[in-house]
């Protein structure tokens, strides 16, 4: 950008101006919605050994003895969200297979399971998505 | 300039070698018609439909079983945006393996444009059944539309809240029945007044 701006002449830096429709259209399709990033859960809510899934946000919670693990569910292959069978993730669309631990066990997926950080809070499981 | 355009619509000379069958196969031709089956079949669609998804596919629902001819006009779109999609591909396969190509480079590239458009517009079209596929089916574009360069903003302006969600079903809407539609047609009629340029034979003239 830097680049481009210094090898414009002065005199013709009104020609830039016919990018201004432009912007203002990205601006107007982008509209100002918060997007929340967290979600939050009470613990009571998770089950005593298992996974919980969130599957709006694409977000799943496991629990087993070694503790509490969070993952994205997006699939690494193309983004389904990944269902839950027999302590495996498996992707609806194409057969992905993932372990509880996020490693894939079948492609077509090639990268593990996203972590994401969590904190627990009043009773509550607070994941930043 | 009406009576002139009119006057000048049918050829004055065409060469005789344009006129046979194997040249282009009609293939051009045909995948057009496809096109004004699917303008057709998509507007009796449009008077039903509901771009909202809790009522997407029960409206779809309701096409097909209290409409007369309800299914059949649905899967006519369907049908018509299948061989619409395999007869460019041929076309494009006839042109490159005829070398035409090579000699009308600038209709090449507004044919190439209008190919893209037309796979666009049919996958903006999957999502609107609301249905698993549809739903599936768009996750999967779009994971590919980032990929592009500068896919991040091209995703955030079809995608503004979620896939499926209500912004981006009534945004894929728009673009699916009013946006591409008019970019091809217009395309389209650059590529035909490129043809008769060249001395080809349009279709249906």
């Amino acid at each position: 950008m830097q680049v481009l701006l210094s090898k414009l002449k002065r005199r013709s830096l009104l020609k830039l101006l016919w990018l201004a429709p432009f912007a203002a259209l990205y601006k107007y399709l982008i509209p100002k919605v918060k997007k929340e990033n967290f979600i939050s859960v009470p613990l009571a809510a998770l089950p005593f050994k298992g996974a919980y899934l969130i599957k709006d946000k694409h977000t799943g919670i496991i629990k087993n003895n070694e503790g509490i693990k969070v993952f994205s569910i997006s699939c690494t292959h193309l983004g389904c969200v990944l269902n839950v069978e027999n302590d495996k993730f498996i992707c609806p669309c194409h057969g992905s297979v993932f372990d509880l631990e996020g490693s894939v066990l079948k492609g077509p997926a090639l990268k593990p399971l996203k972590h994401l950080e969590y904190k627990i809070e009043n009773e509550n499981i607070i994941v930043y998505i | 300039m009406f009576k002139e355009f009119i006057k000048h619509l049918f050829p004055r000379v065409t060469l005789k070698k344009n006129l046979r069958f194997t040249y282009t196969l009609c293939l051009g031709g045909l995948s057009f018609t496809a096109f004004i089956m699917l303008v057709i079949s998509g507007v009796l669609l449009a008077v039903y439909y509901i771009p909202e998804p809790l009522q997407a596919y029960n409206s779809i629902i309701f096409i097909e079983e209290n409409v007369t001819g309800g299914k059949y006009i649905r899967n006519l779109h369907r049908f018509s945006s299948n061989a619409f999609l395999i007869l460019m591909f041929l076309h494009v396969l006839r042109v490159i393996l005829t070398g035409a190509f090579l000699s009308r480079k600038y209709n090449w590239i507004i044919g190439l444009f209008l190919l893209f458009l037309s796979i666009f517009t049919g996958y903006t079209g999957y999502l609107l059944p609301m249905d698993q596929l549809a739903y599936w089916a768009t996750q999967t574009g779009a994971e590919l539309i980032k990929i592009l360069p500068f896919g991040d903003y091209i995703y955030n302006i079809m995608v503004p809240d979620t896939i499926g969600g209500k912004l981006c079903l009534i945004r894929f809407y728009t673009l699916h029945i009013i946006i591409l539609p008019v970019l091809i047609s217009t395309l389209s009629f650059i590529h035909f007044f490129r043809v008769r340029r060249d001395k080809g034979v349009l279709p249906y003239l």
